[in-house]
Order: structure tokens, then sequence, then C-alpha cells
């Protein structure tokens, strides 16, 4: 009975339940369920405990149910420690900590067992380089209890080295391999059926439309700090729902077109795309002003644009015209740089690089610009709504002064994050280039009627070769992205680079292909109808700063109408790709790689956190731009780099992979978000806190809290082997270090959490006690590490640099002294007499043989002999430690 | 009933403040035992931020500790053949022995072979170490004494979390100016640590020393016992006594 009342105390509950089975469907099958404090999903590895065994079994939960006389069961699928196939292991070499999954068919390869056998979960993580197999970071490497990339057959007793199959022991492989932080869409592109992907991109979508409320509040929030803006999202309140909606739209249409580089699909997603393609002009507008707002300006932005389209087509058009408006100027400056040729890739990046390092210097800057987005974007929306705001902005500045506003804050908007560009911005926009930017504004525009003359129009059938190789740059460079981020933060500030050049090449292509687009386009009528949609938006810019002429204006509206939707449907086509083509083709290899790595981001995050508030996407998009930014090389941004550092600690805290590490950061931009204004500082702040685990230089230096270190509580389920036996094999192995001036108070608990956080190591630690003789100011600890490695690593880095305690003390570590068994050393004092020899039996039979000594015997004497030495002893201690006390507190 | 319960509530009321100014006492005095080279400064601060950190559950924790630290003697001076049931029953006849735990020694201290012997009671741990101060005290082996004293929070390793909030630690900035200060004291840290473990083996040799010396000296010693016993058992002294004319009783 009591049994069972000790297995009842353990806490268990249900959690997810599944379909029912059996004969009579009297079975029950679960997917995840909490036993003793523990949440155990399907397909987690776990601790298989069973009587008499030192080492428990490690297996992967494959099977849940309870069965109808209420009895729990779980079917598990075996790993293999290599002793437990030694005999078949031959020569062949483990890794440390290196288990083997079960394959094939037979005994051993599963078993039913109830599911009260569980002792604990196991962190088993596979390093198979298979490219379906998400990568570990190094921290949860580190964190792993063990790691497995092989097989063992049971059936032929081999080793197998990959996992080709798509099933494993009738376990399909993406169980087996680690799983996705959140289905991320990174991982899409690896998987091929497009089923498979459109599922997720459904899901996406969902998650983001449900995410939009909360960013209406933000916006509602945000509006204050933007008049402008709040005069739009004002007007337009509903707006950022349907933007929400139209991202994550767009979002999914970009990884459509990233994983299937196929045309039909967008031809398929051709209504869809409008809205999207709209959404993205939206977002084009957007983003400017998330870059104002940072985060939450964006969907209110694109909501409107996306109600525009919801409510009237021809309003859509009318919408897209304003953003098409901002695309044009977007493809004015890519004109320009055009024109620039071989020093539009370059100057790109350099933009960006100015962008990124004016970020931060700019903050105030890009208020301005902000305020001047924010006008432009309400000005956009104006003009698709009401040409009041077309005055607004024709009071605001000039005409090309406008137009100049207007491409930075295109450009501001490509690069989302990265106001500094207007100066290049402004110098591309003189007035001659203009012109020139206006002809390849034309020309892009005719890319862009070709997009959407694809879909509708014959015109431009040569346009759909182009942008399907750019989807496909575009998709490359978004798998790469998507490569890089699953990597880790290293890989990340890595990818940033390769980013770029991926980015600057794609836009050198892009750039090729419009140019021969432009030309191609050009002998049709189309480039003059183009160039004079150009002229007309050109006119609108002026004209709607200077609104003089409302029919003007109106009158290009058709035509621009008809280039609008064009460029709708290509935007769209583009946005289904990626979004972010649409907003600047060649600048949208960037966005489009954010989009990608962002919606990817947005997707893991959705998995891992279920978050699925549209802030936190733009707040993805954000941080990404963020970390872009930081690797592009804007080393002047320190937010920025904090916010990846923090990040990066972030993961290495969690063990979590980068993307943890992003829904962590999405979480903060969100955060700082709220306090749109304040996002800068508050990000800061957050990051300096953070940033203690970063590994930047910077960062490195500042304060860490110790807190636990995570999976403390997977391993106290273990029983530890016994001190003196691990200390033993330690020592033999070199791995064990001895920690000096460690703080009087530290647990030894408190010492492994210290190795972890500053060295990130696993350790087992313990505290020496004092004895009468031990230092009354020096606190020792032994630390057992893994490896001799780790320990050699502690050593070096601790003798290096200089880890201040709480205490104020440097801690020091040397290897570890020799150890000496207690019984082998020798003991002076006690001295026999071959007669007095019967004591020995005495005492080992525990009977007391202890006296006072009397005090007319030798005995007595040589006792008091050893009072004296005893007396001496103590005193010389005491001088000593009061040396070094007076050495230590000596002035320098 | 019910005024039953308001009473003994009122009661324990009345209780808690002087509960308080009990606990706190001990702490103190503790704390300062830990870190007796911190300045006064130093030591307010920490004293006053660990009074306000406390936790309901964690101060009770290691009030418990605490008093069990001030009811156990430290014993050294033990042969490192000593076991559990040696030690308890030499001190069991001074009063109930709760709980023997050894201080293990990994190095080369093994002279300092000791133990904490927990009692029932903090008087009777004074006591007990004031008897074996007074006077050699024997456990399982001749002429060293035990040596004891009262044990210090230190000397357990499995002391319990102290009331503390967070650990702050930081790496230092090579460029920061403490930096070759931190540098120096970890060279110095080093260096005493090898101090220490000279002495020690200096207190080794000395004790080696005294310990050939009074092999030595027990046997001559004994031997002249010896001598004298068995001149006394095969007759000398009697026959000696016969040829001096004096008696043997004179002996």
């Amino acid at each position: 009975m009591e049994k069972v009342d000790e297995d009842a105390n353990l806490e268990f509950k249900w959690l997810i339940k599944k379909g029912r089975g059996g004969k009579n469907k009297e079975v029950q099958f679960y997917g995840s369920f909490i036993y003793d404090g523990v949440e155990y999903v399907l397909y987690d590895c776990v601790y298989m405990y069973k009587e008499g065994l030192r080492e428990p079994y490690i297996g992967k939960l494959t099977k849940i149910w309870e069965n109808a006389d209420k009895s729990k069961k779980v079917k598990v699928h075996w790993f293999f420690r290599p002793e437990e196939i030694s005999k078949w292991l031959g020569d062949t070499k483990t890794l440390e900590n290196e288990i083997l999954f079960a394959s094939g068919e037979g005994v051993g390869l599963t078993n039913i067992s109830p599911l009260e056998a569980i002792a604990g979960k196991c962190n088993v993580v596979c390093v198979s380089k298979d490219s379906r197999n998400p990568q570990p970071s190094d921290e949860e490497l580190k964190a792993a209890d063990f790691i497995f990339y092989r097989t063992f057959d049971v059936e032929s007793c081999t080793i197998l080295d990959n996992m080709d199959e798509e099933k494993i022991g009738g376990i399909e492989i993406k169980h087996i391999f680690n799983r996705r932080e959140d289905e991320s869409i990174s991982t899409l592109p690896e998987t091929n059926t497009t089923s498979t992907y459109k599922k997720e991109e459904n899901h996406n979508t969902i998650t983001l439309t449900t995410s939009s409320e909360p960013k209406q509040l933000l916006l509602t929030k945000t509006l204050p700090n933007t008049n402008n803006l709040k005069d739009d999202d004002a007007q337009d309140k509903n707006i950022p729902i349907l933007a929400a909606e139209t991202t994550s739209v767009a979002l999914l249409e970009k990884t459509n077109p990233k994983i299937d580089e196929k045309a039909d699909k967008d031809a398929m997603e051709a209504n869809k795309r409008k809205k999207s393609s709209t959404t993205g002009s939206d977002k084009l507008h957007e983003q400017p002003s998330k870059k104002m707002k940072l985060d939450d300006k964006n969907p209110p932005k694109e909501k409107q644009v996306e109600v525009v389209e919801v409510d009237r087509d021809s309003v859509g058009l009318k919408d897209v015209m304003p953003s098409k408006k901002s695309k044009v100027d977007n493809n004015v400056r890519t004109g320009g740089k055009n024109s620039d040729i071989g020093k539009t890739d370059t100057s790109v990046v350099k933009t960006d690089k100015d962008n990124l390092k004016s970020s931060k210097e700019k903050d105030e800057t890009k208020v301005s610009k902000v305020s001047k987005e924010r006008k432009k974007t309400p000005m956009e929306s104006d003009k698709l709504d009401d040409r009041p705001l077309k005055k607004m902005k024709s009071k605001l500045v000039a005409n090309e002064k406008q137009k100049q506003v207007e491409v930075e804050g295109e450009k501001i908007e490509k690069l989302t994050d990265l106001p500094s560009k207007k100066s290049k911005v402004e110098d591309k926009s003189a007035p001659n280039e203009k012109q020139k930017h206006v002809d390849v504004v034309g020309e892009k525009i005719e890319k862009l009627t070709d997009l959407p003359s694809k879909k509708s129009k014959d015109e431009v059938k040569s346009p759909r070769n182009e942008k399907p190789k750019q989807v496909e740059v575009e998709g490359e460079k978004i798998e790469k992205l998507t490569d890089l981020p699953s990597k880790k933060s290293k890989v990340e500030d890595k990818s940033a680079p390769n980013e770029k050049q991926k980015q600057v090449e794609v836009e050198g292509e892009k750039i090729e292909k419009l140019k021969s687009k432009v030309e191609d386009k050009s002998a049709p009528n189309e480039k003059q109808k183009h160039v004079d949609v150009v002229g007309e938006k050109i006119e609108k810019l002026t004209d709607l700063p200077s609104k003089k002429s409302k029919d003007e204006v109106k009158s290009p509206r058709n035509e621009k109408q008809k280039q609008v939707e064009v460029v709708g449907e290509k935007i769209e086509k583009s946005t289904g790709l990626p979004s972010k083509k649409s907003k600047d083709e060649v600048k949208s290899a960037r966005n489009v790689n954010n989009l990608g790595t962002s919606g990817t981001q947005e997707e893991k995050a959705n998995g891992n956190n279920n978050n699925n508030n549209k802030g936190k996407i733009s707040d993805e998009l954000e941080g990404r731009r963020l970390k872009k930014t930081k690797a592009e090389g804007s080393f002047k941004i320190p937010d920025n780099k904090k916010n990846s550092s923090i990040i990066n600690s972030n993961g290495s805290n969690g063990k979590n992979l980068l993307v943890a590490s992003e829904g962590k950061s999405k979480s903060i931009v969100v955060g700082t978000n709220n306090n749109i204004n304040k996002e800068n500082q508050s990000e800061s702040n957050e990051n300096k806190k953070k940033l203690s685990m970063s590994q930047s230089p910077k960062d490195m230096y500042k304060e860490f809290v110790v807190g636990p270190k995570p999976n403390a509580d997977e391993s106290g389920w273990f029983e530890r082997l016994p001190w003196e036996q691990s200390l033993k094999s330690a020592y033999d192995q070199g791995s064990a270090i001895l920690l000096h001036n460690v703080d009087p108070d530290y647990t030894s608990g408190e010492v492994e959490d210290l190795v972890w956080h500053a060295f990130t190591e696993n350790c087992e630690a313990k505290i020496l006690p004092h004895s009468v003789i031990s230092s009354p100011h020096c606190y020792q600890a032994l630390v057992l590490l893994k490896t001799k490695e780790a320990a050699q690593r502690v050593l070096a880095k601790l003798d290096e640099d200089c880890l201040m305690l709480s205490n104020g003390r440097p801690l020091v570590g040397t290897p570890c002294p020799p150890i000496i068994p207690r019984k082998t050393c020798k003991f002076f004092g006690h001295l026999s007499i071959d007669r007095i020899k019967i004591n020995q039996r005495e005492m080992e039979e525990a009977v007391s043989t202890s006296h006072f000594s009397q005090p007319n015997t030798i005995e007595y004497d040589m006792a008091m002999e050893w009072f004296l030495m005893q007396s001496k002893s103590k005193k010389w201690w005491e001088m000593i430690y009061k040396e070094k006390i007076r050495v230590c507190t000596a002035p320098p | 009933m019910n005024d039953y319960f308001d009473a003994e509530q009122k009661a324990l009321r009345t209780v808690s403040p002087s509960l308080f100014r009990r606990r706190t006492l001990p702490a103190a005095r503790l704390l300062s035992l830990a870190i007796p080279q911190w300045n006064l400064h130093n030591f307010l601060f920490f004293y006053y931020s660990q009074i306000n950190l406390m936790e309901p559950s964690s101060e009770e924790e290691y009030e418990t500790f605490i008093e069990k630290v001030e009811r156990t003697i430290y014993l050294d001076n033990i042969s490192n053949q000593v076991t559990e049931a040696v030690l308890k029953t030499a001190l069991d006849q001074f009063a109930t022995v709760k709980n023997v735990q050894f201080i293990p020694t990994y190095f080369n201290s093994c002279t300092i072979y000791a133990a904490l012997v927990e009692m029932e009671t903090a008087k009777q741990a004074q006591e007990i170490v004031k008897e074996i101060s007074d006077s050699p005290f024997m456990i399982s082996g001749m002429p060293r004494p035990v040596r004891a004293q009262k044990a210090k929070i230190e000397m357990f390793d499995d002391r319990p979390k102290m009331r503390r909030e967070k650990i702050v630690c930081y790496w230092m900035d090579p460029s920061h100016p403490n930096f070759d200060v931190a540098k120096k004291l970890k060279n110095l840290t080093k260096k005493h640590a090898v101090e220490a473990s000279f002495l020690m083996e200096k207190q080794m040799e000395e004790e080696e020393k005294l310990h050939n010396q009074q092999e030595v000296s027990l046997k001559a010693n004994f031997k002249k016992y010896e001598l004298i016993d068995s001149a006394q058992g095969d007759g000398t002294f009697r026959r000696l006594g016969a040829r001096y004319g004096s008696s043997y009783n004179d002996f």
C-alpha cells in the first residue's frame, strides 16, 4: 500500500490527448504528460530505470498510452551505449558520450514499459550531418548528456554511419533528428514536399493573424510618439489587423517561392499575391515606419494597405499607387545605383553599413527620418485615401526634397534599420541622377510590370524568366541565410558578411537583369509607358507635395493604377518569393533575406514560443535587421551588437538554438517596442545586462549573475558517484583543478554554477572544508571537469584573465595537488610497545581506547611535549596567515 | 476552542520579536568568524545585506545549521586509524554523541586528520572542549593527545546556502586599472598556497622528529623498566639486598 501511495504522490498528469486505439478503442493515446514534475512529450529522450542496473537505459518515447485498466505504458525506442554493444563495436571508435540509435527490426529495437519506469529526461542531441537534421549549437552540444549520429542495426548487429531512410524502426526521421525549435521556415527549404510547406505556411499565417491584435495595441500605444503616424493610424484603426494578415500572407508567399521557385505557385497565388503585393508595398512603407517606431509601426502601415486592398480593389489600386511610388522611389534609388553600375553593389553595401552605423548615432536622425518616413507613409496612405495628406507632404518639403526624402525613406525602409542612408540617397537623388533614376525606375517599373504582366499581361514575358531567376537567387540566399542562422551565433556573425556578399551578388545580378530587362523592355512601348508612368509618379511625388492638380495625379493614377496593378502583382509575386523584392528589387535582396530569415525566425518563434504576435514578428524582423546590421559591420552600433550578443547569450544560457535566442530577442524587442522612443535605450540596457554572457570583447567584462545552471534538475535525478571515487578518477584523468580564493559563502553547488557561467563547462565541485590549519581567508574548492582539455582551458583562462568574484577577489586555479589516500599517510605521535599492542584488537572492536593520561606517567610527559608541539604549530600557522593578510592588505 | 487558539496565537505573536532577536545574534557572531579578516565596514555591509536578503525558508535552514555548528566540536590530531565508532565511544563518556563527521583531507595535510563531533547541546560541547584542552586526552593511541576546539562554519562542506540574493561575478577588463592588482593578488594566492603546503611539510617534519625522539626515549624508558622488572623477577633484587644488608622491601 505504501508503495502505491508513493506512486500516487508523484505528480502525474496527462497533457495532450491523442486518438484512441486498440480492439475496443479502450486504449487512449497521449502526446505528452507530466510525471514527477517533468513534462514529457512524444519523442523525448528519457532515462529508463531498470532495477539492478547502475546506469539507466536511454530511449526515445515513441508512443504513450493508457490501457483500459489505467496502466500507463510507453513504447521506447532504445539507444545503445557503446559499452552495451562493445561486442559488435570492434575497433569502431566512439565519441565521448556517444550513443547509438537502434535501427532495423527485431529484439532490442523497442520495448513497452510501464510509464513509471521513466527515470528522467535525457538530453540527447543528434549531430548527424544530414541536411535534414537541424544542426545543434555549441551550447547545446555542451549541455547534451549524449550525442548520436549513427545507428545500430539490431538485426545484423552492425553500425550504420548514416540515416538515409525516411524512417528508422518505424519512426519518421524528423522525430529522430533534433527538434526544430519551431518548425522553422529555414528548415522548410530543405524539405522537398510542398504540401508540408503549405501547411506550415498556413500555420504561419494563422499565427500571424492571431498575433495581429496585440500589434494593434502596440500600434495604438506607439502612435502617440509619431504624430503623423498617429493620424494615419487613427484613421486606419482597422488596418493593423489586415496588415498583419497581409504580412503573414506575404511571408507565406515568400516562403513558397523560396521553396519551390516555381512560377506555378505564383500563378496559383496570384490573387493572394495581389493582396500580398499590396501588402508588400505597404510593407515598404511600413518598414520606414518601423524604422521609426522600430517594430510596431510596420504592421500598421501594412494593415492600412491591406485594409485598402481588402476593402476595394480600386482602392487597393490607389493604395498600390502610393506603394508604387515608394517602389518607384526605391527603383529610382536602385536606378541611381544602377547608373553607378559598378559601384552599385558596393554602394548598397556601404549604404547598408552606413545605415547600420547611423542607426545608433542616428536615433535622433532616425526619429527625424522616421518622421519623414511617417510623413511619406501617411502621404502615401493619404494619396491612396485622401489627398490632404499629400498636401501635408507638399507643405513639408520641396518636391525634390520630398522625393529625396521619399527615396531615402524607401531606402531606409529597405534598409529598414538604416536611416543613415539618407545622405547617400540624397546624393543619388541629385536631379540628373533623378532623371537617370527615373529611367531606371522606368525600367524597374517595366520589370515590375513585366512581372505582373506575366500573370495578367503578355507584354512582359521576359521578366518572368528574370523573376524566377531572382526568385531562385533569393531562394538560394534564403537557404543560405536559413542555413547560417541554424548555425551557432558565430555562424550568425559570419553569416552576416556572407549574406552581404550574397546580397551584393544578388543585387548585382538583379541590377544586370534589370538593365537587360529594361533594355528588352525598352523596345516595346511599355517602356515609354513606364517612363511616362514614372514621370507621372514623379509628378505625383512632386504633385503630391504640391497637390497642384489632383486630376493630373489622377490621370497618372489610371496609368499608374495599371502599372500599380502590375506592380502589385509583381510585388505579390515577389513578395510571394521574398516579399521584400517587391519593395526594392535590388535592395530587396537584403530585405528578402531579412524577410526570409525573419520569416523563419517568426516561424521558429511561433513554434517555440507560441507567441504569434505580429509585434513579435516585426520585432523579429527588426532583430534580424539589427543582427544583419551588426553582421554587416556596423560596429558603431553597440546596441545592435548588444542585441546579437544578447541573443547569443540567451542561446548559450538556455542551450537553445539560435532560434530560441531569436525568440528571446524578439520578446526583448517587443518589450522595447512598447516604449517606442525608449527602445534604443531600453534595448541597450537590456543588452548590457545580458551581455555578460556574450562573447564580444566588451561584453565579456560585464558583470554576470551566477544563477542556477541550466539542466541542473536533469542531472539531479542521477545518483552521482561517490565524491571520493569521482575525485580519484578525475585526478587520474587530469581533469581536477583546485580553485583558490573562492568566496567563503559559496556552496559547492554555487561553485558548479559559477564554473558553468564563467566557462560553460559542466563540472562537479566541492568546497574544501576548513581545518585548523587552513588559511582563514582563502577558501578552496575542488572542481572536477569532464575532460582534461576542459580543465586546461579553464586553468589557462583563469591564469590569463581575472575572474572577480562577489567577494572582490580574483579566482585562482591550480592543478589539483596529488591526492594521498587517507589510510596510507603516516601519523606521528602514537607509539607502541610490543606489550601494548593488545590494544589493536580492542580498537578494532571499537572498544573505548580513550583515556586521560595521569600526570605521574611517562605518557603524560610525552603528551605535554605534544601539547607544546601543537601550540607551536598553532602559532606558526597564525603567523603565516597574519603575514599573508599583511601582504594582501599592504598598499602596493 | 477558539479562545484557546486565539490565546496561542497571541502568545506566538508576543514571542516572535524576541525570537528574532535571539536568532540574529548567533548569526552575527558566526559570520564574524567566517570572515574574520574583513574590515569592519565590509563586514557590517555584508551583515546587514544578509539580514535584508534573508528569506524565511533559507533563513530557517541556516539557523538550524548554525545551531548545529554551535554544538559541534572539532577534533584533530587524531590518528587516521580512528573510526566513527571509536570516536563515539571515546566521547560518549562525556555526553551523548549525535553525529560524527570526518573532515576529508585529500592532499598532504594528513596529519590534520580531523573530525566534527556533534553533541546534543552547545553547553556539552563547550565543556568537552575545555576538558580535553586542560588535560591530555588520548584516543586510540599514545602519547599524542587529541586537540579539541569549537567548530566553525567553514569546517562544514555541506553548509547551506548563504542568504544571498545573487552571485555577481565578472571578468576583469585587462585595461582596468585594478587588473594588475588582481593579477598580483592571484600570484599572492598561489604563493600562499605553496607556502602553506611548505609549512605543512615542515610541521610534518617537526612531528616526525618529535615522534622519533619520543620513540627513542620511550624505548629507553621501556628498557629501563624491563630491566628493573627482570631484576625483580629473577631474584637479583633479593640477592643484592642480601649482599648489601638491606631489606628487599626498601626498593
